[in-house]
């Protein structure tokens, strides 16, 4: 197993911890209101998703054959720039955008991201099959 | 990151590398496209390697090269390459305006 990735998602996780008690501590300490400990915590994670995202296309690996590698292929890339633009997207409407607005059009874009993916994995994974078949 | 900028700093290796996109390639067919040599392909494809920016798989006797960039990558490759097209259409309008002017 590769331990690299591993380590790394362990260092973000840490971060992430890291940076949400600072921002308590800082809160209790009142240098900062609640309403902006919440604000850089969701765009923290924003950031952590658009990281994830940037390294999606990265994971192609050797496939049966090349029709089925150049879908895949298709299919990382588009997940990977949907989750990485959603990522940004949900950090800036969470540092920015109105009260009433930040949270249903973060979540709104994080659903996208997410319906685009499926529905590419999905796309991918049926015309896989579809060719295999035809091949046996 | 360094290597990264190397990597596609050079015109041939951005072009390898949209080749790349269309789907896994082998290092002949990639060669096929460029009128160089293959030791200087040779040295475009370790550039590439060394920056990450493609896998390599030995089958048998052929090479095959598979696209690795990520989202933060492909978006460089873009850029680069758009700028590199500006500056180099520039240029040729330059030297077409000079060639006019010096002809009269």
């Amino acid at each position: 197993m590769d331990k690299k990735p591993l380590a790394t998602s362990i260092g973000v996780a840490v971060l992430l911890l890291a940076a949400a008690v600072l921002l308590k501590l800082a809160q209790h300490a009142d240098l900062i209101s609640a309403d902006t400990v919440t604000r850089a915590t969701q765009a923290a994670m924003g950031l952590m998703v658009a990281f994830y995202g940037n390294f999606i296309p990265k994971n192609l690996k050797p496939l049966r054959s090349f029709d089925s590698e150049r879908r895949v292929q298709k299919a990382l890339r588009i997940s990977g720039w949907s989750f990485t633009l959603a990522g940004l997207a949900y950090a800036l409407l969470s540092l920015f955008a109105p009260d009433s607005i930040a949270w249903p059009a973060s979540m709104a874009v994080m659903a996208a991201a997410v319906a685009i993916s499926l529905g590419c994995a999905v796309q991918c994974y049926a015309a896989c099959n579809a060719s295999r078949r035809t091949a046996e | 990151m360094n290597l990264v900028f190397r990597a596609l700093a050079d015109p041939t290796r951005r072009h390898v590398l949209e080749l790349l996109r269309k789907g896994p390639m082998s290092a002949g067919e990639l060669s096929d496209h460029f009128p160089v040599s293959k030791p200087t392909m040779s040295a475009h494809f370790a550039a590439l390697r060394e920056a990450n920016l493609v896998d390599v798989q030995k089958v048998g006797k052929t090479v095959l090269y598979r696209l690795k960039l990520s989202v933060l990558e492909e978006a460089l490759l873009g850029f680069v390459g758009t700028f590199q097209e500006r500056a180099a259409a520039k240029a040729a309008r330059n030297t077409k305006n000079e060639k006019e002017l010096s002809h009269g």
